[in-house]
């Protein structure tokens, strides 16, 4: 039966959302035309991680486990996913565009000698009774253009996918079939893994930021929910002047044209009124949603989203939202 | 080729290291010696001289282009950079002996050594001739009495190029320059002037009180230092229009970004063809203003005499600076009086332009003696 | 230390605009620049040049107008540069890409490659690893620090999303660096005033001993389909929303482009 493969990443032992995404999506969209097979390298094997999997609708679990697979190493991870494609012969081996995933698609791609597409948004599966083909969308040039890539010639076709895009379903009924295979990789890595240091955020620079959540008069007093939602979300806090003349907030959080000029993928202002001073820093954002209780502020002439609405109730159930969100890694 | 990748340089440069700090240098009135320390990093010191100084061995258009583009940032970093290549390291270059090169130019080029000039006192500044500071012939040395006011880099350099009468009865002709390290003993340096503009310059009264220095000090022959100091001033104008130019071409720039899309009467100022006359008008003076330049710099590379192009370029551009300064606050209006806005501080920064290293009135004095003396 | 570079000339794509009457790209005026992931190598290996001595080589496959980028390398201080163009090699996806570089290298000494993480044109992040895998060498991607080099050991820092990890490694290593790692010098007029006395090496298809059949469209096994400007998002009219409908419909906006840190 043609066979759609998805490694499943798991992280310190944890599992990570992209693979049961991917096996969600493939599941919905191969139906009963193709077996869904995961394949989950780990340490050490828990029952809810296959029930996940199982949930999401994977019709076979390929398990290897052993202590040199606790944590990603490239030597270790491809060794046994490609020996496990080229056993198995797969139609399609999907992987999160994960940095393991992006780490591990094209070693192996390169030595299995097939083609991988990287980072795609949109999947499509074409069955018919001779193959099972891949049309993968992936963005380019910088995300300003979008190609459909295919790999006619050569197996398995591989694509890395963007976590996030698709998501978890999980009510499939059917237990997976688990299929244990042997951790055999004689030759040692010549990686060590010395130490681990949790993640601790950076300052990071405003004119850097892909998300932006800016204030102005109208939440001046807001600020530490602003705050909030932006280290929930990664993102930057930034003030229009009324908010630094206040001294809310120091002046390198400033936007405007006697601050800085940015650029990110959203930019949130609440309760800015849109003048020139202000928007002239920020007018090149990609996608700029703006709050405001009054519908004639300048900036709804500039904004791609525009909400009449009170910040000052909307931003504290924004960040509920947020916090509510179901979490895997 | 080269040059334009030096400007591609100098452009990135100018933008990352001296814009940001512009403001503060002015507001603060503080030296730039972080700027000047990666000015020396990335070989911005030592264009126009020979590799074998340490020099980058470029052109003069390398060294005016980076003049240009730094001052359009930065005032103050342009006046440090000009008359440290200009009015000490030029000199030495030209007039000064192998051991003097090797001893001085190889670290001024690298910029260990920053230098400064000093020529003008209380009693001669158009009337460079009166020179009161003597330095008197003792034998295996010479004794330094005087004093210089208005020493651009004053306090920061290492070495002054310093002049001084070694025979007052000669009058021009006993004019000598000297190369005087700093720190010596009798050497002192004055208070720092507080000035309208490039206010993080660093300008003082140097003061010599029996400064011994030994005769290898000597910079060319006895009684040469008027036609050093001359000769050297003219290659400075040159400096000193690019750096008028650059703020010409900043000002400019900050009004016509700021008319794009200042809009009032339901429309961009830009509209209104009144402000498109006067940028017009500005556009045109400016691109004379580079042209003047760029032909004194053009002299200069092809081994011509560049006296009388020099002055031109000087006298031009610094009067350009100024009255562009001045149009593009007055086309800013409220906001351009606002220090926050910076473009205040381009006139303020360019009227020096008009007075330093010889006045405008000077500049006329050199035209008009080479066209009526031919 | 022999450390090659590998070096991309690609177009500024964050100047890229999508006319939003005919929904094309507007490609006139686009700068061509150094990949700044790549530059981030660059700069790493100039650093560990002044630490441990040696050579830095960059390597850079692409048309001969590449040959301007190279005068910037050099006008930062490489060595020596290579540059492999034919119009043999056009069309060729990651994989022959990579096939193409990994022959070249081959032919060369090294210690240490860098690549840049990704290029912002092709946006793939893959030819570092493909050129990895053929060379039969390790790899550590998407570097945050180099620490240091002790005799054949490299010690560095990786970046994943949930950690940090510090690695040693045996050389000879491919790393992968990040723009974020850090400020590349500028180029300095010392190095600019010679760079263009430096020779940049052309390899030609016929130069290589390479199977025809991996290079170019023929050897690429992906192909591209079709290709679609991003559809530009009209400006959506102003709507009044009651508090709780804005902050769903505002998380659902944001959603895609949170960063989200485990607990």
């Amino acid at each position: 039966m043609k066979t759609c493969a998805i490694f499943v990443e798991q992280r310190n032992q944890k599992l990570c959302a992209i693979g049961l995404e991917l096996i969600s999506e493939s599941r919905r969209l191969l139906t009963d035309q193709a077996k869904v097979t995961a394949i989950f390298l780990t340490g050490q094997v828990e029952q809810s991680h296959l029930d996940d999997m199982s949930a999401c609708g994977a019709d076979e679990i390929i398990v290897v486990s052993d202590d040199k697979l606790i944590d990603y190493d490239t030597h270790y991870y491809s060794s046994v996913l490609s020996s496990i494609i080229e056993k198995h012969q797969f139609d399609v081996v999907l992987l999160g565009s994960t940095l393991i995933g992006r780490d591990l698609g094209p070693r192996i791609s390169a030595r299995v000698h097939t083609g991988l597409t990287a980072d795609a948004t949109i999947l499509e599966f074409n069955s018919t009774p001779e193959k099972l083909e891949l049309f993968a969308t992936r963005p380019a040039l910088g995300g300003n253009i979008f190609a459909t890539i295919i790999c006619p010639e050569t197996l398995p076709q591989m694509a890395t996918i963007r976590p996030g895009v698709f998501s978890i379903h999980m009510d499939c009924q059917k237990q997976a079939t688990i299929i244990n295979e042997i951790f055999d990789v004689k030759t040692p890595s010549k990686v060590k893994i010395l130490k681990k240091h949790p993640l601790i955020s950076d300052e990071k620079d405003l004119t850097k930021a892909r998300l932006i959540i800016a204030g102005g008069r109208g939440v001046v007093n807001m600020f530490d929910t602003l705050k909030d939602i932006a280290l929930l979300t990664g993102g930057e806090v930034a003030a229009s002047r009324a908010v630094i003349d206040a001294q809310i907030e120091p002046k390198d959080r400033q936007v405007g044209q006697t601050g800085i000029t940015v650029r990110p993928s959203v930019y949130l202002a609440s309760g800015i009124s849109g003048a020139i001073q202000h928007v002239s820093g920020m007018d090149k954002s990609e996608l700029i949603i703006a709050m405001n209780t009054d519908p004639d502020a300048l900036i709804f002439d500039i904004a791609d989203v525009s909400i009449v609405a009170d910040a000052k109730l909307v931003l504290p159930l924004l960040k509920e939202e947020i916090l509510s969100m179901k979490h895997y890694e | 080729m080269k040059n334009e990748l030096l400007v591609k340089m100098v452009e990135e440069f100018a933008l990352n290291v001296v814009k940001p700090r512009a403001r503060e240098i002015d507001e603060t009135e503080s030296f730039p010696l972080d700027t000047v320390k990666e000015m020396a990093k990335y070989g911005l010191m030592g264009l126009p001289f020979s590799t074998e100084f340490n020099g980058v061995g470029a052109d003069t258009k390398a060294y005016i282009d980076t003049i240009r583009i730094i001052s359009k940032y930065c005032a103050t970093t342009g006046t440090i950079l000009s008359a440290h290549t200009s009015l000490c390291s030029h000199p030495i270059n030209q007039y000064g002996t192998v051991p003097q090169k090797e001893k001085y130019l190889t670290k001024l080029n690298t910029g260990e050594y920053l230098g400064a000039f000093g020529l003008t006192e209380a009693g001669a500044g158009t009337d460079a001739s009166r020179q009161q500071t003597k330095a008197v012939d003792c034998g295996d040395y010479y004794e330094i009495t005087g004093s210089k006011i208005f020493i651009t880099n004053a306090g920061y350099a290492d070495v002054y190029i310093i002049f001084a009468m070694t025979n007052a009865e000669l009058g021009l002709k006993g004019i000598s320059a000297f190369i005087i390290e700093k720190d010596l003993k009798g050497f002192t340096i004055g208070p720092k002037e507080k000035k309208m503009g490039i206010r993080g310059s660093s300008t003082c009264e140097l003061i010599f009180d029996k400064v011994q220095i030994p005769k290898t000090q000597l910079l060319g022959k006895v009684g040469e230092g008027f036609k050093i100091a001359m000769t050297t001033l003219d290659g400075g104008r040159i400096g000193i229009a690019a750096q008028a130019q650059g703020i010409a071409e900043s000002a400019f720039e900050k009004a016509v970004s700021y008319v794009k899309t200042r809009t009032q009467f339901g429309k961009p100022i830009a509209a209104f063809q009144h402000t498109q006359f006067v940028i017009a008008d500005l556009k045109t003076q400016i691109e004379a203003g580079r042209l003047l330049l760029y032909k004194a710099v053009e002299d200069k590379d092809n081994n011509l005499s560049y006296t009388e192009s020099a002055a031109m370029a000087k006298l031009f551009c610094s009067r350009l600076a100024v009255e562009v300064a001045d149009s593009a606050i007055q086309l800013m209006g409220g906001y351009g009086y606002i220090r926050d806005y910076e473009v205040e501080r381009y006139l303020r920064d360019a009227k020096i332009t008009e007075i330093y290293e010889g006045t405008s009135e000077v500049q006329r004095m050199v035209i008009a003696g080479k066209v009526l003396r031919s | 230390m022999n450390i090659i570079v590998l070096v991309k000339q690609v177009p500024d794509t964050t100047e890229i605009k999508i006319d939003k009457e005919t929904n094309t790209l507007i490609r006139v005026g686009i700068p061509n620049i150094i990949n700044p992931d790549d530059l981030a190598g660059v700069e790493e290996a100039l650093k560990l040049k002044s630490l441990y001595g040696g050579t830095v080589t960059t390597i850079t496959m692409g048309p001969l107008q590449a040959e301007s980028m190279i005068r910037e390398l050099y006008a930062r201080g490489i060595d020596d540069a290579y540059l492999l163009s034919d119009k043999r090699f056009a069309g060729s996806d990651t994989w022959a890409t990579s096939k193409i570089l990994s022959t070249f290298i081959k032919t060369l000494e090294y210690d240490l490659i860098i690549a840049g993480y990704q290029a912002i044109d092709g946006d793939t992040a893959q030819v570092g690893p493909q050129i990895a895998e053929f060379l039969n060498i390790p790899q550590v991607t998407h570097l945050k620090q180099i620490k240091k080099i002790e005799g054949n050991q490299i010690f560095l820092d990786k970046a994943y999303e949930h950690e940090t990890q510090t690695l040693s490694v045996e050389l000879p290593l491919l790393v992968t660096t990040l723009k974020a790692m850090n400020t590349p010098r500028y180029m300095d007029a010392f190095h600019i005033w010679t760079a263009f006395d430096k020779e940049v090496k052309i390899i030609k298809f016929d130069d290589l001993d390479i199977d025809p059949r991996y290079i170019g469209l023929a050897g690429s096994p992906t192909r591209v389909k079709k290709t679609y400007t991003k559809q530009v998002v009209p400006k959506s009219p102003k709507e009044v929303l009651e508090p709780k409908d804005a902050a769903k419909k505002i998380f659902k906006l944001i959603y895609p482009y949170m960063e989200v840190k485990s607990q």
